[in-house]
């Protein structure tokens, strides 16, 4: 059981690249999670929100709840990511939805 | 407005074709709600239909019948203006009945 | 030559600049309709109102059949008795619309110079409700679509009038829908206009895709899929999840936005509500 525990942690470290060495904590975990939902209020803003950012979000939210703090980063990263994907797609189509126009 | 049956009745060349939309739950007693529970089933077990006081179609149906089924038969014989009765019984005991002239 | 292109496509983007900072309803209604009487010269505009039935004849056998005895007979019979039932102030929906709300569900949506804001026909009931001290109900089925049903059997057959009138707000309401209708969202990157002009007609597996005009004209209506009758908004909140974007706000003003230009686009086609759908 506790090489399983281990095995999640290495896991969990080796998805955010861009996160530090450093273990996951408490507030690393608490402020990739405010980055995401800083991200996902503009997606939101923009008419944009996917579905997977929300999912993600939410899966972030659970595992810090549960005290597992390296998947609650993981997932918020991951929901962050996804957010900006939609940003980009909505700011996109402020010039780009003329071309479907019929007229 | 709980019980409602719905009937079109038409004669033409001799035969009757009788046309009838039945509000009917017709749970199945496999289905749960959003709580989880399942919804007991509730379902017509005997619909039938008369003409002029006689049995035209006796149908027994189960749960594998949908929700506000439809029903669309027809039968010899049968003029304009003839009384055509419909009743049912489900499994809980509750009945409802209607009648109708052919058209 | 690479010269000739710029150029070519400096000239092609003047216009369309233009067309985006000036909204010209009128001819984009021209345009729009024009776009499918063209593409589909073998159905005739106010055919439309019958959307997938006049690509599929399998399903258009199916559909005649259905409508003999029409599924969504319940939810009108329903909505008149909801729409008969007094307040607990002696009043009923009658009071809140003109003509006593028979008839004129084909005006809706309905810009509503007050609030600034687009008012379809479902948010209007829910005002007055609201006005006579009843609960909002919600907007995408039950009691609330079962009235919607029976207010717009009453106008089956009549000419949608939707308008836009001279008010900024108003333009700027018809212009944000229609940028919803041809923005691409969600994960899979397609618009309203990816289904519903661009395929329109084909097939999205068993089912055929309804073409954007006539769209709006059967609603609210009965779905098999859903088993009971839905509103527009419904529809909204489905097809976004379809291509997995988070739905808006019922009542958000993006889908009253929505719902005023594609209604606006059918002006002219008789209402056909409600209607019924596989």
């Amino acid at each position: 059981m506790k090489g399983f525990r281990c095995g999640l942690v290495l896991v969990g470290l080796l998805v955010p690249v861009a996160a530090s060495a450093a273990v996951a904590s408490k507030a690393s975990a608490a402020s990739a999670i405010a980055a995401a939902q800083a991200e996902m209020k503009l997606a939101a803003s923009m008419q944009d929100q996917w579905i997977a950012t929300v999912a993600a979000m939410k899966d972030a939210r659970l595992a810090l709840k549960q005290g597992d703090f390296a998947a609650a980063e993981t997932a918020a990263v991951h929901a962050k990511a996804l957010a900006s994907l939609s940003v980009e797609q909505a700011k996109a189509q402020r010039a780009l939805w003329v071309n479907e126009a019929v007229h | 407005m709980a019980h409602q049956i719905l009937v079109h009745a038409m004669s033409s060349g001799g035969s009757t074709t009788v046309e009838a939309l039945i509000k009917h739950p017709m749970d199945s007693g496999f289905v749960k709600d959003k709580a989880g529970k399942i919804i007991p089933a509730h379902y017509i077990e005997v619909i039938e239909f008369t003409h002029k006081g006689k049995i035209v179609l006796t149908g027994y149906w189960g749960p594998a019948v949908s929700k506000n089924p439809f029903i669309k038969f027809s039968f010899k014989g049968g003029k304009s203006g003839d009384p055509i009765g419909i009743s049912w019984v489900d499994n809980k005991g509750e009945t409802a009945a209607t009648s109708s002239n052919i058209m | 030559m690479k010269l000739a292109l710029i150029v070519l496509a400096s000239l092609w983007a003047a216009p369309l600049a233009q067309a985006a900072s000036q909204p010209d309803p009128a001819a984009d209604l021209q345009g729009f309709q024009g776009y499918f009487l063209k593409r589909f010269p073998k159905v005739p505009l106010a055919a439309y109102v019958n959307g997938p039935y006049n690509f599929s004849k399998s399903e258009r056998d199916q559909w005649k059949q259905i409508i003999e005895f029409p599924p969504y007979a319940f939810a009108v019979a329903d909505g008149k008795t909801l729409f008969d039932t007094k307040f607990a102030n002696g009043k009923t929906y009658a009071s809140c619309f003109p003509n006593g709300g028979i008839g004129i569900a084909q005006t809706y949506p309905m810009f509503d110079a007050k609030t600034g804001r687009v008012v379809p026909l479902g948010v209007a009931i829910n005002r007055c409700r609201v006005a006579n001290g009843a609960a909002k109900l919600s907007l995408t089925t039950g009691k609330l679509a079962d009235i919607e049903a029976y207010m717009t059997s009453t106008s089956d057959g009549k000419p949608i009038d939707v308008v836009v009138p001279h008010d900024p707000r108003a333009l700027a309401a018809y212009q944000a829908g229609k940028e919803y209708f041809y923005s691409r969202r969600g994960q899979l990157n397609f618009s309203c206009a990816s289904c519903h002009v661009q395929a329109a007609g084909m097939h999205l597996r068993g089912d055929v895709l309804a073409p954007a005009l006539g769209l709006t004209a059967s609603f609210p209506l009965y779905r098999s899929s859903w088993g009971d009758v839905g509103t527009l908004v419904r529809r909204f909140i489905g097809c976004n999840k379809k291509v997995k974007a988070e739905p808006e706000a019922a009542d958000s003003t993006a889908y009253r936005d929505l719902a005023y230009f594609m209604t606006y686009m059918n002006n002219g086609l008789p209402i056909a509500g409600p209607g019924a759908r596989p």
